[in-house]
């Protein structure tokens, strides 16, 4: 027996996939052999999906009515009256978004530094030694890349900045520790193209004049950071890395650090004092790490897949990155989807894509019994989206929206989930992760776990309580000393809302 | 036999030494793999007489880290996300098969010394939620079942 269900855009937009899976779901689930298709020239159906079992086309708003459709139309092969659909409107041309691949552009390509020459690599690292420092801060400038650690401050201009400084010796860090929850981006990077990533870092180092740089990578991928050190032995067999590079006189080392199982680590100022030998305790800033950072020496920190795409900007220019994103977020962004997702994946797509595409598209929604009920976007210290506010375009400008980018971390959350269990879920996290050094944030994270805790055990949410939180997260927001103790706020109020309008109990 | 050890963590972790003092977090960690997941009083005390820095340092490091300790608690270290991705994909039921499994609550030794239950934050392998790890080891796209079955493992020796 045969299903097929619609998944032109519009279906897929709608959740299609979603219900394609489930009814595989369900064929599981009652031992029935069916064949479930997705089918793009189906059409579809006004308010909701469009399905067709042996001839018949049905229309089916959520799970429960697929399920209600699989056992009278699949297993006791009956006509559904009730699901009947009198019109079939033709399939929908409307696009979704495609995947454009820059930093994936190398993804299951190579095996070893020969693979990664054959395809172009290490190319921008030699068009850069031949340009100007200041040609490549005007390139990346122009280009308008932002960091895709989570803050999303322009690259060029901290480049800049660092390029501007004089000193005896100036370093460059790549920010490999990856903790904020639901993201696993840069770990594929470096599993899929660590080349890649060694030739963004040599081209950073050279453009704001630092020999010396380190990869500091989170001590939970000591088993991926095997295939780094690997591709960082071949890039010095190679000359791409240690002395007089390609014969250009710069010289850079390059070494690994691994860290010791810290979420504050991530955090720049933090990240330096763990290599300088320190609990990762995040510094008071100004000074900025581009004037006073490793070592009280300048400094340039970047995420992976920020330095992933110099590469591609210096050998296809800024005006090509441009053309992908919007004006304010420029270029493309991974986004992890995870959580309830039926695809937990890495997708690659230009800012200002929704996120329900993102969702929809590429999530294929939430497997299992259970309805979307929202996403949290952007990692634990993002935002929580109710599925009402899934067309908001993604990029830096969202935040103004309540929908934080972050780390592009999409988190898919089903309706089986309560929001106390929630909420203690995620200031568990803040309170064992802070690193304890500034009071709002030490006692801030203590004092929202006692009361969330409180209310757990009396199994029931308490309105003036909820107050007391709204007002404890934002002296922290603007009291804290780092991004951690700052960012609370961020998950924890847009929760709070959504508990206020009914859409999580 | 501690020196020879703490001889061996030193040499290599300056092997990858830029600077003078950047390689004290690999100090420890190549402790721990000297010494099979831990690092006891008398090497950090040893290391920080060779190094010629004072033995605080590196006692900071060793109890700052989540994944560094002084001393070794159980045979197995049992590391299980309770992040949210892991949380609502079923990680809630893990956690729970955990805790009756070994009959302990996190932070806790089981009565035969033979794992340690700690909660982590996420592994960075959300893309096959439920995770946990065992000693370094990550088990994935975890079901009760599972989790059962790798306890029972471990307990008859077929992992070590
Ligand atoms: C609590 C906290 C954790 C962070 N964790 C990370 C991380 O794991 N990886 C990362 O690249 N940036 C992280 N950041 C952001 C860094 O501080 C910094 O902004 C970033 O590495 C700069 O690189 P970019 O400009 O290329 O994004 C974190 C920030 C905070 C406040
Ligand atoms: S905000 Fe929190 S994590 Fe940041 S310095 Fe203060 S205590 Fe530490
Ligand atoms: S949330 Fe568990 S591995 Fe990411």
């Amino acid at each position: 027996m045969k299903i097929k269900v619609a998944a032109d855009p519009k279906s897929v937009l709608e959740g299609s996939l979603e219900i394609a899976n489930y009814f595989g779901y369900l064929s599981g689930v009652h031992h029935v052999q069916v064949d479930v298709e997705r089918d793009a020239n189906l059409g579809n159906c006004v308010g909701g999906i469009l399905v067709d079992i042996n001839g018949e086309k049905y229309k089916v708003r959520d799970k429960k009515e697929a399920a209600m459709l699989f056992v009278q139309g699949v297993i006791l092969r009956k006509k559904v009256k009730d699901l009947a659909v009198k019109k079939v409107l033709p399939p929908e041309e409307s696009r979704i978004t495609p995947e454009v691949l820059i930093v994936k552009r190398n993804f299951g390509k190579y095996r070893d530094i020969d693979g990664y020459i054959f395809l172009g690599g290490y190319e921008a690292l030699k068009k850069a030694l031949k340009m100007k420092p200041e040609e490549i801060v005007e390139e990346v400038k122009n280009s308008g890349l932002r960091g895709r650690g989570g803050a999303g401050f322009p690259t060029g201009l901290k480049w800049e900045s660092a390029l501007k400084e004089k000193a005896s010796e100036k370093f460059v860090v790549c920010n490999a520790d990856e903790g904020e929850p639901g993201t696993f981006k840069d770990r594929m990077i470096i599993e899929e193209d660590p080349h890649a990533l060694i030739e963004g870092i040599a081209i950073s180092a050279y453009t704001v004049g630092a020999n010396k740089g380190y990869i500091y990578i989170r001590g939970e991928y000591s088993d991926v950071a095997e295939n780094l050190k690997r591709a960082m032995e071949e890039a010095y067999d190679r000359g791409f890395l240690g002395e007089d590079i390609l014969g250009s006189g710069f010289d850079f080392e390059l070494v690994l650090r691994f860290g010791g199982g810290s979420y504050i680590a991530g955090e720049e100022t933090a990240l330096l004092e763990s290599i300088e030998g320190r609990a990762a305790r995040s510094r008071f800033k100004p000074p900025y790490p581009t004037q006073k950072g490793l070592f009280g020496k300048p400094t340039v920190v970047n995420n992976v897949e920020t330095l992933v795409k110099v590469p591609w900007i210096i050998l296809n220019g800024a005006e090509e990155y441009r053309k992908y994103g919007t004006e304010s977020s420029p270029g493309t962004k991974l986004f992890s989807i995870c959580g309830k997702a039926n695809k937990k994946v890495v997708v690659e797509l230009p800012l200002g894509v929704t996120l329900r595409e993102i969702v929809y598209a590429y999530g294929e929604g939430i497997y299992g019994e259970g309805e979307l009920a929202m996403v949290q976007t952007g990692g634990k210290a993002g935002t929580f989206v109710s599925k009402e506010k899934l067309d908001v375009k993604l990029d830096f400008d969202a935040i103004k929206e309540g929908v934080s980018l972050g780390s592009g971390a999409i988190t898919l959350i089903d309706d089986k989930s309560r929001f106390l269990d929630i909420a203690l879920n995620v200031i568990e996290f803040f309170e064992h992760e802070s690193c304890g050094k500034c009071v709002p944030c030490r006692e801030g994270t203590f004092l929202v776990r006692k009361i969330i805790s409180k209310m757990v055990e009396e199994g029931k949410v308490d309105c003036d309580a909820l107050q007391e939180i709204e007002r404890i997260v934002l002296i922290m927001k603007d009291s804290s000393l780092c991004g951690l103790g700052q960012s609370v706020h961020n998950p924890i109020i847009s929760l709070i809302r959504m508990l206020e309008r009914g859409e999580v109990a | 036999m501690v020196e020879e050890k703490v001889r061996n963590a030193l040499e290599k972790a300056k092997e990858k030494a830029l600077e003078e003092k950047d390689y004290i977090m690999e100090v420890v960690r190549c402790l721990h793999e000297q010494f099979g997941g831990y690092a006891p009083p008398e090497a950090l005390e040893l290391a920080a007489q060779f190094l010629e820095v004072s033995p605080s340092k590196l006692y900071e490091i060793a109890t700052f880290y989540s994944l560094y300790t002084l001393r070794k608690e159980a045979k197995h270290v049992i590391r299980v996300c309770t992040s949210l991705p892991c949380h609502v994909a079923g990680g809630r039921e893990i956690i729970e098969t955990l805790k009756k499994e070994l009959n302990i609550d996190f932070g806790q030794v089981t009565p035969d010394g033979m794992f340690k239950l700690e909660e982590v934050g996420c592994l960075g392998r959300c893309d096959t939620s439920p995770n946990m790890m065992v000693d370094g080891t990550l088990y994935k796209d975890l079901t009760s079942e599972k989790v059962t079955a790798i306890l029972e493992a471990y307990r008859k020796g077929v992992i070590e």
